[in-house]
């Protein structure tokens, strides 16, 4: 079922987008997280009144690494979600868009076969730029912290990555679903509301709202808990959306074998 | 032996019509002719048998089989428009087809020189033509038995048409089946050996070149404009001054009825090729 022609055009067609996605946010991050020892010290300033509503975020952080979580590792999860679910979504729809389906859907190779050899693409992608954002990451808490622990980080950036796999199979599913001349912008509709619903259940006080978190696919991963709490796996939100992903993937390989392509 | 067979083929769009009671065959060692106006159904036929969209109902035999990727192994395919990887120069496309289709390299390496590609050039940098080119390459790469092709001499310059005429005629020599749409008459004329009209998404009739040329079309122009009720004469087109129909039949019937008629002006000429096929494209089905 591997067919490595297939997997290295697509690596050889992306790899530029995948440059780029990793150094943009790898080098934000990096910068930071050298930050901190300066915002260490504005820290010591902020009013008791401020102080309990960053509570809701992880509080006051005591480390690089509690601080990398209250303060970039949230960013990190949603832009990379925006490239992982864009990811899937162009993989499944690109060859329409750019009107190119003619020439490859006509060459002998079964639409089963392409399907799971764009998913086998998409997963090294999403695994070289995570790994990618890890070194970068790690030279940041290098930097400030020569001594600093990184298991917690370790474990934190294999749900990480697991959470940008699902969230790629996600994309793949709704271009899929969707008609292919349909812009890849859509696809943001898949992290923004489900990054909505981790904020509001990590900030609200009611219990019921509380219980969102097992709705969005970004709770399993969730740095305050993960970096500052210890790794603690909610792994019922990760049975669920494992679950939910593995659904994805077969709902989007019968539309995809079965999908006409229209000019 | 036949290697492409369409029974009764149907396909619509939601409601819009794509395809109706299409139906042709070709054997090894023949060029089919596809022709009909814009919209026909010649695109979506060609699809329907490539597998890039699905029948409501009717048959497709390819060499025998269903249409499936195991098939178009032995099929050369060349779209309408030829859209492939922009970023890629010529040579990655051209590899990463014949990669696909494990055929190797010399084949396509021969093919492009022979049409005179530019294999460092970017795909996305090419004008219409040049692209036709690579898709030509990549449709013949692997020596097919049955060769596809949609619009193919669109773009093309006369002496590369000359050209991509010549290989076809030796493809066809080495045995391989060619379905060649098009609506430039000359070209059907110059190298297909029957021809397939469709016209409304509905086939009107297969019929050899040489059997549609001998079947004495005869265009009929006379003054005054006069209505004539003959079996075989069919309305073509007036003026104020004079009229003409087509006329396919006896030709001294014909004249057994214009003679009953004080006429003014009379002329009868053989129709040429794309004359009878213009006269097809402008009026609803009709018998041949």
């Amino acid at each position: 079922m591997f067919n490595f022609t297939i997997i290295k055009m697509e690596l050889k067609r992306a790899w530029k987008g995948l440059l780029v996605w990793t150094l943009a946010i790898g080098i934000t991050l990096f910068l930071i997280i050298i930050l901190y020892p300066m915002v260490k010290d504005i820290y010591a300033l902020i009013p008791a009144e401020l102080q309990s509503i960053m509570e809701s975020f992880g509080g006051i952080p005591d480390t690089v690494l509690e601080y990398f979580a209250t303060e970039g590792a949230m960013m990190m999860q949603i832009f990379a979600s925006i490239f992982a679910v864009m990811l899937g979504f162009n993989s499944i729809t690109k060859e329409e868009r750019e009107h190119s389906s003619d020439a490859v859907f006509s060459l002998p190779v079964s639409r089963s076969e392409f399907f799971w050899n764009k998913l086998y693409a998409a997963m090294i992608q999403v695994l070289a730029f995570s790994v990618g954002l890890f070194i970068f990451n790690v030279i940041g808490f290098l930097a400030v912290e020569p001594r600093v622990n990184i298991t917690d980080f370790v474990w934190f950036s294999l749900l990480f990555t697991l959470m940008l796999m699902m969230m790629d199979i996600l994309g793949m599913a709704l271009g899929a679903a969707l008609r292919g001349n349909v812009k890849n912008m859509v696809s943001l509709l898949i992290p923004f509301p489900l990054y909505i619903i981790a904020l509001i259940s990590q900030l609200t006080n009611n219990e019921w709202l509380k219980k969102l978190k097992y709705l969005t696919i970004f709770t399993f991963s969730d740095p305050i808990v993960l970096l500052k709490g210890g790794a603690q796996i909610e792994y019922v939100n990760m049975i669920i959306y494992g679950t939910l992903s593995i659904l994805a993937l077969i709902y989007a390989h019968n539309r995809f074998k079965n999908r006409e392509f229209l000019i | 032996m036949i290697n492409l067979e369409i029974k009764d083929l149907k396909k619509y769009y939601g409601l819009n019509r794509g395809v109706e009671n299409a139906g042709f065959a070709i054997s090894s060692g023949e060029i089919l002719g596809f022709v009909g106006p814009n919209g026909a159904g010649k695109s979506t036929v060609i699809r329907l048998i490539m597998g890039l969209i699905r029948k409501n109902s009717g048959e497709i035999r390819v060499f025998g089989e269903k249409p499936s990727s195991a098939v178009n192994r032995r099929i050369g395919y060349l779209p309408g428009e030829v859209f492939m990887f922009p970023e890629l120069r010529v040579e990655e496309q051209l590899r990463y087809f014949s990669d696909i289709r494990k055929c190797g390299e010399q084949r396509w390496r021969e093919l492009a020189e022979y049409f005179d590609l530019d294999l460092n050039r970017r795909v996305g940098e090419l004008s219409f033509g040049n692209k036709k080119k690579i898709g030509i390459v990549a449709a013949l790469m692997h020596s097919p038995e049955l060769i596809i092709l949609d619009e193919p001499t669109s773009g093309l310059d006369p002496l590369i048409q000359k050209k991509f005429f010549e290989l076809l005629e030796a493809e066809k020599q080495h045995g391989a089946s060619i379905l060649l749409s098009s609506h430039v008459l000359n070209d059907v004329e110059k190298i297909c050996d029957r021809v397939c009209l469709i016209k409304n998404g509905e086939v009107l009739f297969t019929q050899g070149i040489s059997e549609l040329k001998e079947a004495q079309h005869l265009k009929v122009t006379m003054a005054p404009v006069l209505q004539i009720d003959l079996p075989d004469l069919v309305f073509l087109s007036k003026s104020q001054e004079e009229i003409s129909y087509l006329f396919k039949g006896d030709v001294n019937v014909l004249i057994l009825e214009l003679s009953k008629y004080q006429l003014t002006k009379l002329h009868i000429n053989e129709m040429e090729f794309e004359e009878i096929f213009m006269h097809y494209y402008q009026k609803e089905k009709s018998d041949v």
